[in-house]
């Protein structure tokens, strides 16, 4: 038997738009409007595709985008020429994240489609510096609404407009400037003192 | 093709190579902070202990430069508040103008108290190859904990009038003045007068009433 209900929740972010959920048997069939920046921004893709490339990761974005993918220490640059990509092949698995130069003056919509899985979803991420993403449509606090537990002194960097900002955590569960808020489909830098498990809990 | 579209089209590429080239052939970047992932450099103070808070004391980043020469990059900066994350600074992402994103660099932390008194102590080398471009910044990895001594420190004595008068660096909060007929260490008793602050330093007058007196400064943690 077959339970599908579907719902659109508008949220407050300004990078999303709607977003649209169906489910059926623990997948969620997910499609939602980001609105992106002119400029640089860091994102991620948190649904599953088919093919989990990136030419089906984002739908919509103007010709002259360029992706840089993190490999190893340096990045890769993967450039859009409006119909497909130079490497059409490169995968954006629901976990990592990857610039996007949106070479526009103006914002643009973009759409991002799959499905999410439902129940507890594991991301694994390795001490030291590492590019990671959440594995749902979290959003917000990064420890207290999103459950990403750290150590003091790890550090979280946000990609904001031109460059990173800097939050530490302290002892005692405090965060130096404030607690980092991140948005849904963002993708940021995390640098730890031992491999971590951020462990998700998605009710279907 | 107009004037009108073609102005649009090189606007458009000036948009674009502007983003590309500030955000991909950035300078340097370096974290300021002494407590980051990798750093765990509480500063303190040397004669009691205490860790520095915000108020009089400020933190700068120089870069050694090739030629021996030293150039402030980052700061001055104020400590964390006492009932924060005392000890510590966070000054978040420096950019280290001339030096490319994975360039080594060469840093020294000074501390020094604002308050007119001298009192500043400097790191030791700490190397870094430097963040940048679309990484984030360096972490000051290596950086160690630094205790800061006054330049100089010392308990100034006066008689006139049948009264003692006592004076100390005002930046030593937690110097606790006593006194003793004797120099034996049983004998030793806290002066009960609470000092004044005049002209940045701390001032107490006590009666001469003792043939010999001795005073000193405790610092208590």
């Amino acid at each position: 038997m077959q339970f599908i209900k579907r719902l659109a929740v508008f949220v407050a972010f300004a990078s999303v738009l709607a977003i649209s959920i169906s489910s059926q048997r623990g997948l969620s069939d997910v499609f939602y409007n980001l609105d992106v920046l002119p400029g640089i921004s860091l994102l991620s893709v948190p649904v599953i595709r088919s093919s989990n490339t990136i030419t089906d990761a984002f739908q919509g974005i103007p010709a002259g985008s360029e992706a840089y993918m993190l490999s190893g220490d340096a990045f890769t640059t993967n450039r859009f020429d409006g119909s497909s990509w130079e490497a059409p092949e490169q995968t954006l698995l629901p976990g990592q994240g990857v610039f996007l130069l949106i070479s526009m003056e103006r914002p643009v919509t973009i759409t991002i489609s799959g499905q999410l899985p439902s129940g507890r979803i594991t991301n694994s991420i390795i001490q030291g510096l590492s590019l990671t993403s959440a594995k749902s449509l979290l959003a917000g606090r990064i420890s207290t609404d999103m459950g990403l537990v750290v150590d003091p002194f790890d550090n979280v960097y946000l990609w904001r407009t031109n460059g990173y900002q800097v939050f530490t955590a302290l002892p005692a569960g405090m965060w130096h400037p404030y607690e980092p808020v991140v948005q849904r489909s963002e993708a940021f830098f995390i640098n730890t003192g031992r491999a971590l498990q951020w462990i998700i809990d998605v009710a279907n | 093709m107009d004037n009108r579209c073609c102005q649009l089209i090189l606007c458009g590429l000036l948009y674009f190579l502007s983003a590309r080239e500030q955000s991909l052939r950035a300078q340097g970047t370096v974290n300021f902070s002494n407590g980051a992932q990798g750093v765990n450099a509480p500063i303190r103070f040397g004669p009691d202990g205490s860790l520095l808070s915000e108020g009089k004391w400020k933190a700068e980043l120089l870069l050694l430069e090739i030629d021996g020469s030293t150039r402030v990059v980052g700061g001055p900066l104020d400590f964390a508040p006492e009932s924060f994350a005392a000890g510590y600074f966070f000054g978040g992402t420096v950019t280290v103008q001339g030096m490319a994103p994975g360039a080594v660099a060469l840093f020294r932390v000074r501390i020094f108290c604002t308050n007119g008194i001298p009192a500043e102590a400097t790191s030791e080398p700490i190397r870094v190859s430097l963040g940048g471009a679309l990484l984030p910044p360096a972490n000051l990895t290596g950086l160690r904990s630094i205790v800061v001594t006054p330049v100089e420190s010392s308990l100034k004595i006066a008689i006139a009038e049948g009264r003692v008068r006592l004076v100390w660096d005002v930046f030593l909060p937690s110097a606790r003045l006593e006194s003793s007929t004797s120099l034996s260490a049983s004998l030793w008793k806290a002066v009960d007068d609470r000092p004044g602050l005049v002209n940045g330093e701390f001032s107490v007058n006590v009666p001469a009433s003792q043939n010999t007196q001795f005073f000193r400064l405790r610092f208590v943690p």
